[in-house]
């Protein structure tokens, strides 16, 4: 079976003055997307998350890699086909107010896809609009409201609607509850995870709230520095991590107990994050690994599977490898059978 | 909690905005008090007025609007509202300091990091030319900053947001205050430098034992600091108490509400429990109560009448799921403001 | 499409709109013909018969400044409107596909936003010679500078604001982009210094045509008026003041009508002063800080 999308070997670099010998912000990245599955895919801010997503639909040009969208390389489609493919694969920005034009009125925003697309008439548009408005909960009144006038999450509703508004198959979202105020955040989630029940979406679901990860996302690929450095089933990957990189995003994860949260203070992560504009030498989280040893310095680690569909890459999992027995269990305790 | 005289006690705070159709109040009367060594935490949501009452008692409000604050506050033997410029830059950034929002914008950005410590140092806490220069490196290693000599001679732009923060945190210490206010220190920060910060400010209290306010919207953030916590919403507190009595076993249905809504790592179900609608804004706020639109246990009198912000009534204890209050084990300190705990109704 | 939205009508657009009025409708409201010479009632001051007196050739000096009032209006109009076009769509193409079309299109409007206006205009006047479509075309050419400039820094501003990003990824092509989205965005900051401008630019017309290269004998117009006037000022100074404080009094309506629209959008208060532009070339507008007002 074809993935949905299938991202390989994704390299995206930026060159620029200030930027020395270039960032690669996407490293050597690989993910795929099945028909209505979502994806989730967590990391530190600059990890190169959004750079991969806004890649997928041509917003940063790749270096190397190709990026297949239903089989297809979408950097050789035909005019028909990248408009099919325009219209199948959508975008949820993280500013609800700045991916809105202000000149234009909620109403207005919903149309635009349609008549870039050349989709029905004007009263079958209107029709559609307000179609779109009742899918993300919002009365109908809001046709003629400037986006200015509505709260951030109702903002946001109006973003989903209008990416929804050419029945697309993919939607990525690039952290679309981050603006967002906690109570709102949650609201939000519930309208993604209702579309995506309703008409079977696929999303590439970028977020930092590994919580809301968890409880939106099918599967979860971790990015650091450029690199997927864990791949599995969201259940697999951030109850029981394997790399130490997702234990430390898990355990920095806020919880509302005191008692906890005190304790756990103890444990954070030490030293700060790399500049991506010179990583590390072999593997990228050693700086700031509990865990790393001589071998992480010298040596990029492959990627080992940990169970079927789990995908790690970190020397600690290396079937060959003495010392990875002994110190595994301080990131994911219990008895293990390595594949 | 210490038993020590509070360093400052605020008492109906209230302050307010010219807005488009008359007055609007951003903050409606809150009464706190801090006291040396501990962290006082207000959570809230993006206009509640959480930092909005915190920035005008030092009015620190943003120049060019005409804001009128109300009330009391008293630092020290010293009222604040209403206070001259001269009285308040005794106190503004000497002993009482801010660790304002956004690291990068509350630095100079052509000057180096050390020196603007140092000045701290030498204006706020008296220190000679020489000394605040040492106490600025000093400074920048009690933050955890490695390497304090080179940091001492770095611009803004050359650090990372986390380094930056601490850099901020440095700053405010500098002073060597009584009381620290940190503004959402760490909001647009990852979890893991988070966490970093967090245990950075931990740390620093129980080492200097300055008293802390410490604005978020985070309640886990807040959970690993605070020793007492006040839920702000729509200008009022709703709730108050120590970090464990609001966390763990809240009372008001909007602290109840805000818990639920997060997303642990080890819940199981895919909905969230939301909160439905959003807060009023000042202009939009009716009579009664103005968690009653959203809340699910709205009774008539919420609609009419603002509930104060009181202890609740012996053997009420935290809210129940069914919008009642359950049987209390032990009295608290905690206050709420809600119908849900009125003493008429216990006699009744 | 609501294409007035943000001016209020404010007293100086009530003004302005008077005084165009007045200006297009010149030709019935003068009471004599502006071209017609009676020299045997040649510098008389104000009375009954004349308002404002006659000219040296015994022309109604009222019915001149009425006319000269069209002249100036319509010929202010044509270059703004040609110039904000022009500059415009320059700029939008420029702020849009940046890069190397950007660098050259930037490069050629400095050059342009090098030379003040009067400098420009007399410059190509001088190779051209005078003539009224000569005068249009060099004042045009010397327009357009300032409005790519500041369409561009606004497409920019737009370019980087998310919903042109959507747009992209939603495959609206660049087309509708730039005409549907960006034009618009970069209206509002267009049309302010287009207010100002004119103000400026009747100065621009008027000094050239003081300057004899302007608008040309026997067309009525202000600053030729002026030159009539001079031999003349001992004995009728109002021959030269009276043109003077038309001027004036229009240049104050358009910066006025500019200032207001402007503080109707608070946004655009950026917009650099068009004085400043056309006398002395281009200076980068001062960056205000704007203002964070809480709640």
């Amino acid at each position: 079976m074809t993935a949905l999308l299938d991202v390989d070997d994704l390299v995206v670099r930026f060159t620029g003055r200030q930027l020395g010998n270039g960032l690669t912000a996407v490293d050597h990245a690989s993910l795929t997307v099945q028909s209505g599955e979502v994806l989730g895919l967590v990391g530190e801010s600059g990890c190169g998350k959004s750079t991969l997503a806004r890649a997928v639909v041509g917003l940063e040009k790749p270096t190397s890699g190709t990026i297949r969208y239903d089989g297809r390389d979408v950097s050789r489609l035909s005019g028909r086909e990248s408009r099919e493919f325009r219209a199948s694969v959508s975008f949820v920005f993280q500013d609800p107010l700045a991916s809105l034009s202000p000149r234009q009125t909620v109403g207005q925003a919903l149309e635009e896809p349609l008549i870039v697309h050349g989709r029905g008439t004007h009263s079958s548009r209107h029709a559609r609009v307000l179609e779109l408005l009742e899918l993300v909960g919002a009365p109908a009144s809001w046709g003629e409201r400037q986006p200015s006038s509505l709260s951030g999450g109702q903002r946001q509703r109006v973003a989903i609607a209008r990416a929804l508004a050419l029945e697309p198959q993919l939607l990525i979202c690039d952290e679309p509850l981050t603006a967002l105020d906690v109570s709102t955040q949650a609201q939000i989630a519930n309208v993604f995870i209702e579309l995506q029940e309703r008409l079977s979406l696929a999303y590439l679901f970028i977020g930092h709230d590994l919580g809301v990860v968890r409880r939106l996302a099918d599967r979860v690929a971790v990015m650091h520095l450029g690199e997927i450095v864990e791949t599995g089933t969201s259940t697999e990957v951030l109850s029981s991590p394997a790399h130490p990189y997702t234990r430390a995003l898990v355990d920095s994860i806020p919880i509302p107990d005191p008692a906890i949260q005190r304790e756990r203070v103890r444990n954070v992560l030490r030293g700060e994050v790399p500049s991506p504009l010179n990583p590390p030498s072999g593997c990228r989280f050693r700086t700031r690994c509990p865990l790393a040893f001589e071998r992480c310095e010298q040596e990029h680690p492959a990627t080992f599977m940990v169970d079927p569909g789990h995908g790690v890459a970190c020397h600690l999992w290396d079937p060959d490898e003495s010392r990875g027995a002994v110190l595994r269990d301080a990131v994911r305790p219990g008895p293990r059978t390595l594949l | 909690m210490t038993a020590d005289a509070p360093v400052l006690t605020v008492r109906g705070l209230g302050v307010s905005f010219p807005g488009a159709d008359g007055t609007v109040r951003a903050v409606d009367g809150i009464d706190f008090e801090v006291h040396p060594g501990e962290v006082l935490a207000i959570v809230g949501e993006s206009g509640s007025g959480k930092t909005v009452s915190m920035m005008s008692l030092l009015q620190l409000l943003p120049p060019g609007v005409r804001y009128d604050t109300t009330g009391s506050a008293v630092f020290d033997g010293v009222e604040l509202v209403g206070a001259d410029r001269m009285t308040l830059r005794e106190i503004r950034g000497r002993r009482i300091s801010v660790v304002f929002q956004g690291a990068l914008g509350a630095f100079n950005p052509v000057r180096k990091i050390g020196p603007q410590i140092a000045e701290m140092a030498r204006f706020g806490a008296g220190y000679g030319k020489q000394e605040s220069v040492r106490r600025a490196i000093e400074l920048l290693g009690l933050v955890g900053l490695s390497d304090p000599d080179r940091r001492y001679r770095q611009y803004p732009h050359e650090l990372s947001g986390g380094m930056r923060q601490r850099a901020l945190i440095a700053v405010a210490l500098a002073a060597e205050p009584d009381v620290l206010i940190a503004d959402e220190p760490t909001t647009a920060l990852d979890v893991t430098v988070q966490a970093q910060i967090v245990e950075l400010l931990a740390s620093l209290v129980a080492r200097l034992g300055m008293a802390t306010i410490i604005i978020s919207h985070d309640l886990g953030v807040v959970a690993g600091i605070a020793d007492r916590v006040a839920v702000m919403y729509a200008g009022k507190i709703v709730e108050f108490g120590t970090a464990e009595e609001v966390l763990l076993s809240p009372r008001h249905p909007y602290t109840r509400g805000l818990l639920d809504a997060i997303a642990g790592i080890d819940d199981d179900g895919r909905a969230f429990r939301a909160l439905p609608g959003s807060m009023p804004a000042p202009g939009e706020r009716g009579a009664g109560c103005s968690f009653a639109p959203r809340c699910s246990f709205v009774r008539d009198k919420c609609l009419v009448e603002v509930p104060p912000l009181q202890a609740p009534p012996i053997g009420f204890g935290p809210l129940g799921a069914s919008g009642t209050a359950s049987a209390a084990s032990a009295p608290g300190s905690a206050e709420v403001a809600c119908w849900i705990y009125d003493r008429n109704e216990v006699r009744s | 499409m609501n294409r007035l939205r943000g001016i209020r009508p404010s007293m100086p657009v009530i003004a302005l709109i008077l005084i165009v009025v007045v200006a297009i409708g010149a030709g019935w409201l003068a009471p004599y013909d502006p071209l017609r010479v009676d020299p045997l009632s040649a510098l008389q001051p104000p009375s009954a018969k004349y308002l404002l007196g006659t000219d040296e050739l015994g022309r109604d000096v009222l019915s001149r400044l009425l006319v000269a009032a069209r002249t100036t209006v319509v010929a202010v109009g044509i270059v703004v409107m040609i110039g904000a076009l022009f500059g415009m769509l320059v700029g939008v193409i420029a702020g849009y596909f940046g890069g190397i079309i950007d660098e050259l299109l930037m490069r050629l409007v400095d050059g342009f936003l090098w030379i003040p206006t009067l400098l420009a205009s007399l410059t190509l006047l001088g190779i051209l010679g005078p003539g009224y479509v000569n005068l249009l075309l060099a004042m045009a050419v010397a327009t357009w500078a300032p409005y790519a400039r500041l369409s561009r820094g606004e497409v920019i501003i737009a370019r980087r604001q998310g919903y042109v990003e959507a747009l992209r990824v939603m495959g609206a092509s660049p087309w509708r982009i730039i005409f549907s989205h960006l034009v618009p965005a970069a209206r509002g900051p267009v049309v302010v210094y287009a207010s100002t401008d004119a103000g400026a630019l009747t100065i621009v017309l008027a000094t050239l045509s003081f300057l004899g290269l302007g608008v040309q004998p026997p067309t009525p117009e202000w600053g030729q008026m002026m030159t009539g006037a001079r031999p003349y000022m001992e004995e009728l100074p109002l021959l030269g003041i009276l043109p003077m404080l038309a001027i004036t009094a229009l240049v104050i309506a358009f910066n006025l009508v500019g200032e207001s629209i402007a503080n109707s959008h608070l946004r655009v208060s950026t917009v650099p002063s068009a004085f400043r532009v056309r006398l002395l070339g281009w200076r980068r507008p001062k960056e205000l800080e704007t203002e964070k007002v809480p709640v």
